[in-house]
């Protein structure tokens, strides 16, 4: 009986290994913060343990989680009494699937993303770089490239789609 | 889809650019599901190792079912021991009275347990003890024993334990030390040095358990000063509840049994420099060596890197005693929150490191959780760095491109050689302002005449080095040294420096140039308050 709950334990810790990473992204994706994303996943894998969660393999555990995920993330919206910006879900998930789970995974699209960020350069660049890196706002940004706020909103759109179509065609994502 | 594509591509760049990682949650997600199980872990398990850049808690240690068998042997050879310690000690003439019958396997606490024992009862004890060497039974010894045993319910002969309460029934030894400031808030400031900011002398045996305070005579002491306040803020103290709050008196000391209030942040320095800032109303106890910070409202942020003080920090039943980190404890209803800033703080078997927060009970910490940069965001800690500070620069790997001299390792620089020993290109230039002063904490070694610091100002075209000597600051200890810019003197013409000049590089040069070194944990450039502007004060 211990033996069992050893073993169940020992395949529950290699399931966390492999998967926390993915929830957490997901659940990032679909809009939760970066410490809500952290308290998610801790209780996505504690519902999954309790519901004497069985492996079938990789792709049915992330779906499976995925679903706990989304479900404790609509939880913590109406218990904070926040507005759900999502309207349909079952899209996210398609289209995160889709977008990140098929073909190379993550490191594939961040070995991408370096190709196209390649592209970018000057103001943009920085821009970008102050956003990202230093964590500015496009306010302080502004301030820093001599620009007005509203330019740089505008810039950042134009990066942000200009690396959306680089991607695309990497990756050979449906473009707009 | 578009939408969406830029959501991940917006993910991607923060993880990519910004360095924002998903964090390694196994050990948490294990320790909550062994809690769930009802199996308590030996040690609370709250994270695992985190993949993020801002450091986080140790991983604890994992239950194993081993355990549950070793803890019940030891219990039981525990208890058995415990039997026949009685059974030794009930025959012995010079057993102690608290091992009495009714009272077979009651452990008699440590002096130093009693002493916090006292310390419990009391949140806000009254009088304080004094610098001076303590009395034998005061100070909290070094176990005679060569083997400190865990049962110390056992009297040995080697070790027979006082009777009485050391603590408590000792007679407060006591050559007060005469030149004692009032205790009202109009005594003058005593002169410190402007520019070394150097910890106290550590104690003979300095020892971090041990509670502020210990009942004795009625010495004032001085705790500090009141470095900001701002006008909104409308301090205002009193020395025990049954007095009626006072307007804060410019240039008062404050002193040990103060209780503070106010409604904007306030800065109060202590002598070696370490800082803290609260926005409420606390209650402090203290002497040279320690600091007790009662929190009645609101928030206390702790600056005290450095410091060699032993720091507690309570409401209601939480305590935190902590040392040479950076904090900041909120009272949150009957608990206490706290962030680690910087440093570390730990309460029973957990450790905090920089960037988490956690709540504070009697039982230690519960609730962990890593907020990472986001800690900074409160609103106090916020504000005090923005009314302090104009940059600071904590020597993180980020910073690691920027030196250009000295051996960067785990945030802190060390560097040597006969020109210059250490040097760094500011994240961003700085422009000088009236009153702006450099702090930084250093370590020297093999350095007779102290060293040098420089700040190379303007463009490449136009270069100008500003630097000022400082001889008094101790070898190989860790110093908190506080310059105010204005002593930095042009390299040619030696003239003094301008508010308006931009600082774009930092320097540190070594006097001694054979065999010494310095090591930089982290500096940064400060405005000081108008009011607490030093009146011209000859240059050094």
């Amino acid at each position: 009986m211990q033996v069992a709950s050893i073993d169940r334990k020992s395949t529950f810790e290699r399931i966390i290994h492999a998967h926390q990473r993915g929830v957490w992204r997901y659940l990032r994706f679909i809009g939760a913060g970066r410490t809500e994303a952290d308290d998610l996943t801790q209780e996505t894998f504690l519902a999954a343990w309790k519901a004497d969660f069985e492996e079938i393999n990789d792709a049915a555990t992330a779906g499976y989680l995925r679903t706990v995920a989304k479900s404790r993330f609509l939880m913590m919206l109406r218990a904070k009494g926040r507005r759900i910006t999502e309207t349909d879900f079952a899209e996210v998930e398609a289209d995160w699937v889709q977008l990140v789970e098929q073909d190379g995974g993550w490191d594939d699209r961040t070995i991408a993303l370096e190709e196209c960020l390649q592209g970018v350069q000057g103001k943009a660049r920085e821009a970008i770089d102050l956003n990202y890196t230093k964590d500015m706002r496009y306010a302080e940004i502004a301030e820093r490239l001599g620009m007005k706020p509203e330019g740089v909103r505008t810039l950042m759109k134009r990066v942000i789609a200009k690396l959306r179509e680089c991607m695309e065609r990497k990756l050979g994502w449906p473009a707009e | 889809m578009a939408r969406r594509i830029e959501r991940l591509i917006h993910l991607l760049m923060r993880e990519k650019l910004g360095g924002v990682q998903p964090p390694d949650l196994s050990e948490r997600i294990l320790g909550a599901i062994d809690a769930e199980a009802g199996a308590q872990p030996s040690v609370r398990r709250v994270t695992g190792p985190v993949a993020r850049p801002v450091q986080q808690l140790p991983q604890p240690t994992v239950f194993r079912p081993w355990m549950a068998i070793a803890a019940s042997i030891a219990l039981v050879a525990a208890v058995a021991l415990a039997v026949s310690a009685y059974m030794l000690s009930s025959d012995r003439d010079n057993a102690s009275p608290m091992a009495t019958e009714d009272n077979h396997v009651q452990a008699i606490p440590s002096l130093q347990d009693r002493a916090n024992g006292e310390s419990r009862e009391t949140p806000r004890p009254g009088p304080q003890h004094q610098p001076e060497p303590q009395p034998p039974e005061q100070v909290e010894k070094p176990q005679p024993m060569p083997k400190p045993e865990p049962t110390p319910e056992l009297p040995t002969p080697e070790q027979p334990k006082p009777e009485k309460d050391p603590v408590v029934e000792q007679p407060a030894p006591e050559p007060t030390p005469d030149p004692q400031p009032t205790p009202t808030p109009e005594q003058p400031k005593p002169e410190k040095d402007p520019v070394v900011e150097q910890p106290p002398k550590p104690a003979p045996t300095p020892d971090p358990e041990r509670p502020p305070t210990v009942p004795q005579k009625d010495p004032v002491v001085k705790l500090g000063s009141v470095l900001y306040a701002s006008d909104k803020a409308k301090l205002t103290f009193r020395m025990s509840a049954e007095d009626k709050w006072q307007d804060w008196v410019a240039d008062s000391a404050v002193v040990s049994g103060m209780q503070l209030k106010a409604r904007k942040p306030v800065c109060i320095e202590l002598p070696d420099g370490a800082r803290f800032y609260f926005d409420g109303e606390i209650a402090l106890t203290g002497t040279d060596m320690a600091l007790d910070v009662n929190i009645e409202d609101e928030s206390v942020y702790f600056d005290v890197y450095g410091s060699k003080r032993d720091f507690s920090v309570r409401h209601g039943e939480a305590v935190l005693k902590f040392r040479d980190a950076e904090l900041l404890a909120e009272r949150s209803g009957l608990r206490m929150q706290v962030s680690c800033l910087g440093g570390e703080i730990t309460a029973g078997e957990v450790t905090l490191k920089a960037g988490w927060t956690a709540s504070v009970s009697d039982e230690g910490f519960s609730r962990q959780k890593f907020e990472g940069e986001r800690v900074r965001n409160n609103p106090l800690v916020f504000n005090m760095d923005r009314a302090f500070v104009l940059m600071r620069e904590e020597l993180n790997a980020d910073a690691r491109p920027r030196v250009y001299h000295g051996d960067w390792k785990d945030g802190v620089v060390t560097g040597s050689g006969k020109e210059l020993a250490f040097g760094i290109e500011l994240s961003e230039d700085i422009e000088v302002k009236d009153r702006a002063y450099v702090r930084m904490r250093v370590r020297v070694h093999g350095s007779k005449d102290g060293i040098s610091i420089g700040f190379g100002a303007g463009k490449e075209s136009d270069w100008r080095y500003f630097q000022s000597h400082h001889k008094d600051i101790v070898n190989d200890e860790w110093t908190i040294v506080r310059i105010p810019l204005r002593l930095l003197q042009d390299d040619g013409a030696k003239k003094g420096i301008w508010p308006g000049v931009l600082l774009h590089k930092f320097q540190i040069v070594l006097w001694t140039k054979e065999g010494s070194s310095v090591d930089v944990d982290w500096f940064e450039l400060g405005v000081d308050p108008e009011w607490n502007a030093p009146v011209d004060k000859e240059r050094k």
